[in-house]
C-alpha cells in the first residue's frame, strides 16, 4: 500500500466520503420520487458530494476512485442542467455506482486495481444516451487545433472541450520538451503527468516523433510533447503545475484561438476538420420529453444488499461525551478519598467513599449505555433502497411507510434487527 | 547484462536493472541498433524487471521505433507496469506501436 494512503488525512477524507455516501442514497431515492420536477436543491446537494469525493481522491492519487465519483459527477450535471430526466433507470445505475464507490472506499488500498469498466461504460452509455442526437454526434466530433509548429495539429473531442469549458475551465495548449523542462529539473515524465493529472484533466497529447531521432542518430537533446490541458487554473496560477517556460505554454480562448501566456494575443486559429464542428456545445436545451433508455447497460450490484454491515465508528452527542468526562473526573475523586479513608482506616470515610464511588458507577453505566443508543431511523433508512430494488425486479408498486424513526435502541440490537427485519421485507 | 532473444526476424529484448535512464540508455541504444542492422523487423522490449523510464528513455524507446518504420518494421512493449502502461497511454504512444501490461 502507497505509504502516504496512511496518514490522518487520508482518514479524514474517507471519513467525509462515508458520510456523503450515507446521505446519497436517500437523496437519490428522493430525486427518483421527483422524476422531471427535479428538486435543485437535492440534484446539487448529491452533485457537490460526488465532486468532493473526486477532490480528495485526485489529491490521494486514488485513480480508481477519482474517476468513477467523476462519472457520477457528469450523470448528475446532466440531471442539474435538465438535459437528462432521473428515470429508474437512471437513478439504478447512479446507485450501483454510488455502492461500487463505497466499496472501494471501504477497501481504498487496493481500489487503484479495482474493475470499475462495467460502470464507467454505462455511465457514459446514460451520459451520451440523454443527450439530444445533435449533440451525441459531438461526442466522436473532433477539433483540430493549429500547434506553434507549422503543419502540425492536436485533434480532441469536442465534447470534451466544451464540457471543459462548461465546468469553467482554462484550456492551455502546452509545449513540453521532455528533455530541458523535465529531465534536467531532475524530474521524469511518470511525475509530471501525475502533478497534472491532479489538478485538471488531459485533454489530448500529441508526441513529436521525429525529435526523438533514430538509432543510427546521436540521442536526441530535445523530446517535444504537446498536452491539451483542462484545469480550473487561471493563467497567473497555472505555473504551479506546469513548470515550462511561459511563452510554451498558450491560453486557448473560447473563440478557439491561442495565445502565449507571455505574449501579446496571436492568430492562432482553433479550426473545426467538418465544417458543421462547433467549438461550443449548443447551449443546453431542456430535456426531452422522455429519455432514451440507455443502452445495453448489464450491471450487477456490486455488494449484496444486506443492512448489517457493522460500523466501527458511530456518532456522538457532545453533551453525552461531556458527561462521560464529568464523570471520570467525579470517580478519580471517589477513588482517592477511598484511598486516604483507607490509609487512616477511617471507617465513616470509607462507607462515604464507598458510596460516593457506587453512585458514580451506575451513573457512568448509563451514560455509557445512551451512548450506544442509536435513533431506529438509520436502520429503517436503508429499506427504501431495498424496498425500491425489489419492487422494480418484481415489477410491482410497493409503498413503504416508516414510523417511530426517532426511537433508540441499542446498538447490538439494532444490528441484530438488521438482518431478520430485511428478511421479513424482502 | 542486457538480454536479447533472437529468432529469425523477430528479438526480444530485456533491458537490466529496473530502470531505463540516460546511465543504461546507451548499451540499450547499441543492441537495439545492432539488432536491426542485422535484419531484425519485429523487435520486443520486455519492461517485466522496470519501474521507471526517464525522459531519454522514452526518446530511446520512441527513436527504436523510428528505426523500425523506416525499415518496415514494427516495435512492441510489453510487460509494463501499471503506471508506465498509463504514462504510454497519456502520451499516445500506443497509438504508435503496440503496448502492453503485465
Amino acid at each position: 500500500m502507497d505509504p502516504n494512503l496512511d496518514d490522518e488525512l487520508v482518514q479524514d477524507y474517507l471519513a467525509e466520503c462515508r458520510e456523503h455516501l450515507a446521505t446519497i442514497e436517500q437523496d437519490l431515492l428522493a430525486i427518483e420520487q421527483g422524476g422531471a420536477d427535479i428538486d435543485e436543491h437535492l440534484v446539487n446537494q448529491v452533485f457537490r458530494a460526488a465532486h468532493s469525493i473526486k477532490g480528495g481522491a485526485g489529491f490521494f492519487d486514488l485513480t480508481k476512485i477519482r474517476e468513477l465519483a467523476h462519472k457520477t459527477e457528469n450523470a448528475l450535471d446532466l440531471i442539474r442542467s435538465r438535459q437528462m430526466i432521473p428515470t429508474p433507470e437512471v437513478v439504478s445505475i447512479l446507485l450501483m455506482a454510488f455502492d461500487k464507490l463505497r466499496e472501494l472506499i471501504g477497501d481504498y488500498g487496493r481500489s487503484n486495481e479495482a474493475e470499475i469498466d462495467d460502470f464507467v461504460s454505462a455511465l457514459t452509455a446514460l451520459t451520451s444516451a440523454s443527450l439530444p442526437a445533435d449533440q451525441r454526434d459531438s461526442l466522436d466530433e473532433q477539433v483540430e487545433m493549429q500547434l506553434p509548429e507549422p503543419d502540425k495539429h492536436i485533434q480532441t473531442s469536442a465534447f470534451d472541450l466544451s464540457q471543459a469549458r462548461r465546468g469553467g475551465k482554462c484550456i492551455y495548449l502546452i509545449q513540453y520538451d521532455l528533455i530541458h523542462d523535465v529531465q534536467r529539473l531532475g524530474k521524469t515524465p511518470l511525475e509530471v503527468f501525475k502533478v497534472l493529472i491532479q489538478s485538471g484533466t488531459i485533454l489530448e497529447t500529441v508526441f513529436d516523433l521525429g525529435s526523438a531521432g533514430t538509432l543510427d542518430e546521436e540521442p536526441s537533446n530535445r523530446l517535444v510533447l504537446e498536452v491539451l490541458y483542462a484545469t480550473v487554473l487561471e493563467p497567473d496560477l497555472i505555473g504551479q503545475v506546469v513548470d515550462v517556460p511561459p511563452e510554451r505554454v498558450r491560453l486557448v480562448e473560447k473563440n478557439g484561438e491561442s495565445r502565449p501566456l507571455s505574449s501579446p494575443p496571436a492568430k492562432r486559429k482553433l479550426r473545426a476538420r467538418k465544417a458543421k464542428a462547433p467549438v461550443d456545445l449548443p447551449t443546453p436545451q431542456p430535456a426531452p420529453k422522455l429519455a432514451p433508455a440507455p443502452r445495453e447497460v448489464v450491471l450487477k450490484p456490486s455488494t449484496p444488499l444486506t443492512v448489517s454491515a457493522a460500523e466501527t465508528t458511530i456518532r456522538l452527542n457532545v453533551s453525552l461525551l461531556d458527561s462521560l468526562m464529568t464523570l471520570a473526573g467525579e470517580l478519580v475523586l471517589g477513588r482517592n478519598q477511598l484511598n486516604e479513608s483507607l490509609s487512616r482506616t477511617d471507617e465513616r470515610g470509607i462507607r462515604s467513599g464507598a458510596q460516593r464511588v457506587s453512585l458514580v458507577t451506575s451513573e457512568l453505566q448509563e451514560v455509557v449505555t445512551q451512548t450506544r443508543m442509536q435513533p431506529v431511523g438509520g436502520l429503517f433508512a436503508k429499506f427504501s433502497r431495498l424496498v425500491r430494488d425489489l419492487a422494480r425486479d418484481l415489477g410491482k408498486e410497493v409503498f413503504l411507510k416508516t414510523e417511530g424513526n426517532e426511537v433508540e435502541i441499542d446498538k447490538t440490537i439494532l444490528e441484530g434487527l438488521g438482518d431478520p427485519l430485511t428478511h421479513m421485507v424482502t | 547484462m542486457i538480454q536479447v532473444h533472437r529468432e529469425d526476424d523477430r528479438a526480444v529484448v530485456y533491458p537490466s536493472g529496473d530502470t531505463i535512464v540516460a546511465a543504461t540508455i546507451p548499451e540499450l541504444r547499441v543492441k537495439m541498433r545492432g539488432a536491426v542492422e542485422d535484419g531484425v523487423r519485429d523487435l520486443t522490449i520486455d519492461l517485466a524487471g522496470v519501474r521507471m523510464v526517464d525522459s531519454s528513455g522514452l526518446g530511446l524507446l520512441i527513436a527504436a521505433h523510428n528505426s523500425l518504420r523506416k525499415v518496415g518494421g514494427q516495435l512492441a512493449i510489453i510487460h509494463a507496469s501499471n503506471d508506465l502502461l498509463e504514462l504510454f497511454r497519456s502520451m499516445r504512444m500506443h497509438q504508435h506501436f503496440t503496448v502492453s501490461g503485465n
